[in-house]
């Protein structure tokens, strides 16, 4: 039986820490982003599955909203709206 | 659990002339469980400093030379030409050697062979081998060489200097250049400017402290603050880190992430290796976030869905979207839950 041996002459100890702090931070840093998009991208799933169509100005204006509890209260606000205009409405305020 | 083990004891063989074992490694294995185990190979570390810092190398290691070179030339390792004069195959080898081409400020060619051994092993051949390639060379090349031999190893009294023969009045003795790094004086090197001599520290170090890891630790730490303290050039802080760190392995990893730290909190833009390594792990790193962040919301919307229609959800959703790892799945489901006039009806897609 043989055992697994990784032969490191190119990879040391400190090298192996930093790699391990950046895939920590990255790790952190892309959840928020990938839930960023998502949250964006799930919004005008449910205005196309609610509505049919989605306003163009609507979909600007998404583009700009960076926090994902505004977009997850938005996406709240969706489901609830019986039609677009009651939505548009929301949105304003 | 974290061990470290020689895989053989580095002290000097008493076997005799040549004989040993032909398997014999040149590396200290560290165990981690059910994790690979890691091996460091000291050739490479070896190798790889005397190539990044081989002018710094001569002049430590032969002043008198360094002077007469024109280091404005190329360097030229001839890896192929060792490789046809080399006296051992590969696999027996148990050391490690460079040759290299120079220019001289006269304008002519010289070739520099390196021999560095790492075994403390009482080898009655080297010294042949040190003239085997002298003559090589020289007959099949036409070139002037000095020899060179660095030995590394934990023995305070080998250093064979020359080879003899004697034949019924016929006589040769060739004589070559060593330099042996437990017998060097730990203040010099400290006080030296050049990179190498903090080469040879390690590696004496690291000699010192082979089976005392509290040793080695501090050591270590001494080292790396000496190193940023030396005002280095970014490349040669790598090459010398790389080989410190190597040669100065600590079995426990607690200890060296005590280094890095220290290291990261001072001086982070004079290791640009380590940022370096940071920055490329933290690319992949946020690919992968992307993707766990993306599935993460996406189960969060189904919920959140779920919640503002029915007010409620109940615990086996939760449960079996915790399971769902494709995200279009959960896109799907999403659609459904916005679509669903009751959690019966969404219940009953779900199952599909």
């Amino acid at each position: 039986l043989f055992k697994e041996v990784e032969k490191v002459p190119y990879i040391t100890n400190f090298e192996r820490l930093a790699i391990e702090e950046g895939m920590k931070k990255g790790l952190q840093q892309g959840e928020q982003i990938g839930m960023l998009r998502s949250a964006r991208e799930l919004l005008l799933d449910a205005l196309e599955e609610k509505f049919s169509v989605i306003p163009k100005e609507i979909q600007g204006k998404l583009q700009e909203i960076e926090e994902r509890e505004v977009l997850r209260q938005l996406h709240r606000q969706v489901i609830r709206a019986s039609s677009l205009e009651e939505f548009l409405k929301s949105m304003q305020n | 659990l974290v061990r470290g083990t020689f895989r053989k004891s580095p002290l000097p063989s008493l076997e005799g002339p040549g004989v040993g074992d032909q398997n014999l490694k040149k590396s200290l294995v560290i165990r981690r469980g059910n994790m690979p185990d890691i091996e460091i190979s000291y050739d490479e570390l070896w190798k790889d400093a005397v190539e990044k810092l081989f002018p710094h190398f001569i002049k430590l290691i032969a002043p008198d030379f360094y002077p007469d070179v024109d280091w404005a030339k190329p360097i030229i390792f001839l890896d192929d030409e060792l490789r046809q004069i080399s006296p051992d195959s590969e696999e027996t080898k148990r050391y490690v050697d460079r040759l290299v081409r120079v220019w001289m400020l006269d304008g002519e060619e010289k070739w520099v062979l390196i021999h560095i051994e790492i075994q403390g092993y009482r080898d009655l051949e080297f010294s042949k081998r040190m003239f085997i390639y002298f003559y090589r060379i020289y007959d099949k090349f036409k070139k002037d060489i000095l020899s060179l031999a660095v030995f590394a190893d934990s023995s305070k009294r080998y250093k064979p200097d020359r080879f003899s023969y004697k034949f019924y009045g016929c006589e040769l003795s060739f004589r070559y250049r060593t330099y042996k790094v437990i017998k060097q004086d730990d203040e010099g090197l400290k006080k030296s400017d050049n990179p190498f001599a903090l080469v040879v520290l390690a590696a004496k170090k690291s000699l010192e402290s082979r089976r005392d890891e509290e040793k080695r630790f501090k050591f270590k730490r001494e080292l790396v603050i000496l190193m940023l303290e030396k005002g280095y050039s970014r490349d040669e802080i790598l090459a010398v880190f790389r080989f410190l760190d190597g040669v100065l392995v600590l079995t426990d990893l607690e200890k060296e992430k005590i280094i890095y730290n220290d290291l990261r909190s001072k001086e982070v833009e004079k290791v640009p290796y380590i940022t370096n390594f940071e920055r490329l792990a933290i690319e992949k790193g946020l690919k992968q976030g992307e993707q766990i962040g993306m599935l993460r919301e996406a189960r969060e919307s189904v919920l959140d869905t779920l919640e503002e229609k029915f007010s409620m959800i109940p615990e086996e959703i939760q449960g079996r979207l915790q399971k769902i790892e494709e995200r279009e799945v959960l896109r799907q489901l999403r659609r459904q839950a916005i679509r669903a006039s009751s959690l019966e009806e969404f219940l009953k897609l779900m199952q599909r």
